[in-house]
This record gives structure tokens, C-alpha cells and sequence, in this order.
């Protein structure tokens, strides 16, 4: 058997899936196969972990803890969606009034929009001639 | 008390009988949980979630399944659930740790103290990456994979469980074992 059918043969040769003819031919390139044999080995070990952190045995204080969640009022899902909400709708409220504070008690004389409307560009050449202002200029 | 009895007590409020089936099922449920979710005090969380949550629905259950399947689906939807929840959590957690350079506690940090302290923590690199490679599947494949391997499940438990025939349930643990092998051969090949 090649080394990259075999690759892929290792974890159900680990778990004793594959039928006899496909067993054998795994474990003849397993006798002849160096990084065959570590990788199978590194399977294994990592393998055997899967369940021992399962638990073996019932729990005697399980069922007290569970009644004891199920008696306590039911807010903490109502909680965990009200409180963000209410938190934000106080913070713009909060924003609101205190741009609204500060526009009342503001120092800044508010610009008045008919005088701005009527300005009118300040024109350099009608105070003082070209002519004049060379005339004077050293 | 038979299942179907056992239901009806149980839609009918009576106490003892909920306390028989968390008895009954509680082993199945807390191993279930933490298949998916590999902490023990989320798993724990989660099993009482499961009751709670079976107690409640308890008058929805018409017995067209065992109870056990039943049980198995509420289980494996809340561990999902909660999977989906703490990746968007860790998510914002690490976002808050860049931000404001939270000191990050590492899992396993206290580890127990064992006679081979050495081989205590070549075993959790080992049971970390296995982990971390089952919950890489795609989902499919990581529930009947979890449902065979962890809860030793047959198949055909797992097809009702997941409302699917016999030969995907195959062909999806078939799949997630192949899977599981390249993930796992390309972390030996780094060292990781």
C-alpha cells in the first residue's frame, strides 16, 4: 500500500474499522514506514485523552443547584436586553441636555444673520487707487 | 415509571417526578454539554439549562421520539447556542484586552497539582489541540462526531438525535474522522 493511502487508513486502523485485507496491508507499511508509525503513535496518545475529562458518576447536589436557579426570578434575559437599551436611551438623553444647557448659558453672541447678509467684500482698489497707492509706495 | 408517565407527571407538576428524570438523565446531560463545550463549569451551566428548559416544554413533548432523543436535541442546541455566544464573546474580550491591555487568564492556569506535573501538561497541549480540531469541524460533522466519540452514541441514536438517516450519520462521522486526522497531522508536522 502506498504511504499516502495509508495516511489516510491510520485513525480507523487506530480504532480497528478496516476490513482484514485493508488491516494487513496497513500493518505491512507500517513495518517499513518510520513517519508512518510516529504519526499512528502520536494518534494514539492523543486518541486515548478524548474522554478522560468525561464525567462517571451522577452528581448528588445537581438537582438541589438546578432547583434552587429555577426559584430565582426570571430578570437576568430581560436584564441582559433592558439594561443596554436603557443605558444608551439615559446617554442620549444625558447628550441632549447637555448641549441644550450649554446653548442657554452659552458666553458666544450669537452672529446676527441680517448683518452677514448684508455685508459687502471689502474692495482695496475703491479706497485707494492703484494710482495713488504706487505713488505713495517706496 | 415508564418515559411516557414519567412526561405526564411532569406536565402535571409534580416535583418528584421531574427530580427522577434529572436523576435519570443528568450523567447524559452533563457529559453532553461538555463535549461541545470542554469547561466544566459552563457544562454544568448549560446541563441546568437543559433541564430548566425541558421542564418547560415538557407539555410540548408528544412522544414521537424517545425521551432520551429528546433530551440529546435540547442539549446539543443549547451547547451549540452557547458555542456561537462565547466565540462572539472571546471576539469582543480580546478586542477589550487590545484595547485596554486586560491581562489575559489562561485556561488551565491552575492546573491541578499531579504527582508528573510534566506529563500533566503534555497531556493538555494534547487535549487542547484535539479539542480545538473537533470544534474546527464544520458542524455537521463536530455534532456526530461528538455524539459517537464523546457519548458513545450509535449511529442510529445519532441519526434520530439529528433527524437524519443512517448512512449521512455515517458519512458525516466518516468525514469528521478524515478531517479530524489532517488537522491533526498538519499540528504534528509544525510541532504544535
Amino acid at each position: 500500500m502506498k504511504h499516502r493511502a495509508t495516511k489516510e487508513k491510520l485513525l480507523f486502523f487506530l480504532e480497528d474499522t478496516l476490513s482484514a485485507p485493508e488491516k494487513q496491508e496497513v500493518a505491512e507499511h507500517l513495518s517499513r514506514c518510520t513517519e508512518c508509525r510516529q504519526l499512528l503513535e502520536e494518534l494514539r496518545k492523543d486518541w486515548a485523552l478524548l474522554k478522560l475529562d468525561q464525567y462517571t458518576e451522577n452528581d448528588p447536589y445537581f438537582y438541589t443547584r438546578l432547583k434552587a436557579r429555577m426559584e430565582k426570578p426570571v430578570t437576568s434575559v430581560a436584564r441582559r436586553v433592558w439594561q443596554p437599551a436603557l443605558f444608551g436611551v439615559l446617554l442620549v438623553l444625558a447628550v441632549s441636555l447637555g448641549t441644550l444647557v450649554g446653548k442657554q448659558f452659552s458666553a458666544e453672541p450669537v452672529a446676527d444673520v441680517r448683518f452677514t447678509s448684508e455685508l459687502v467684500p471689502f474692495d482695496g482698489l475703491q479706497e485707494e487707487p492703484i494710482e495713488q497707492f504706487l505713488l505713495t509706495f517706496e | 415509571m415508564d418515559e411516557r408517565a414519567l412526561i405526564r407527571a411532569i406536565q402535571n407538576g409534580e416535583e418528584q417526578a421531574f427530580k427522577q428524570l434529572v436523576d435519570n438523565y443528568q450523567l447524559l446531560v452533563r457529559n453532553t454539554c461538555l463535549s461541545f463545550v470542554r469547561d466544566r463549569y459552563d457544562a454544568e451551566d448549560l446541563a441546568q439549562e437543559v433541564f430548566m428548559e425541558v421542564f418547560r416544554s415538557a407539555s410540548k413533548f408528544r412522544g414521537e421520539s424517545k425521551l432520551s432523543t429528546w433530551i440529546y436535541r435540547i442539549a446539543v442546541n443549547k451547547s451549540l447556542n452557547f458555542q456561537r455566544d462565547h466565540k462572539r464573546r472571546n471576539f469582543f474580550q480580546s478586542l477589550g484586552d487590545a484595547l485596554f491591555g486586560t491581562e489575559k487568564v489562561l485556561e488551565g492556569a491552575i492546573a491541578a497539582v499531579e504527582e508528573h506535573p510534566e506529563q500533566h501538561m503534555v497531556n493538555q497541549e494534547r487535549k487542547e489541540r484535539i479539542y480545538r480540531a473537533i470544534e474546527e469541524l464544520p458542524e455537521r460533522q463536530k455534532i456526530a462526531f461528538s455524539l459517537s466519540k464523546l457519548d458513545d452514541l450509535s449511529y442510529q441514536e445519532i441519526a434520530e438525535i439529528m433527524q437524519l438517516s443512517l448512512s449521512s450519520v455515517e458519512s458525516l462521522i466518516h468525514r469528521a474522522k478524515l478531517n479530524l486526522q489532517k488537522k491533526l497531522y498538519a499540528c504534528y508536522k509544525k510541532g504544535i
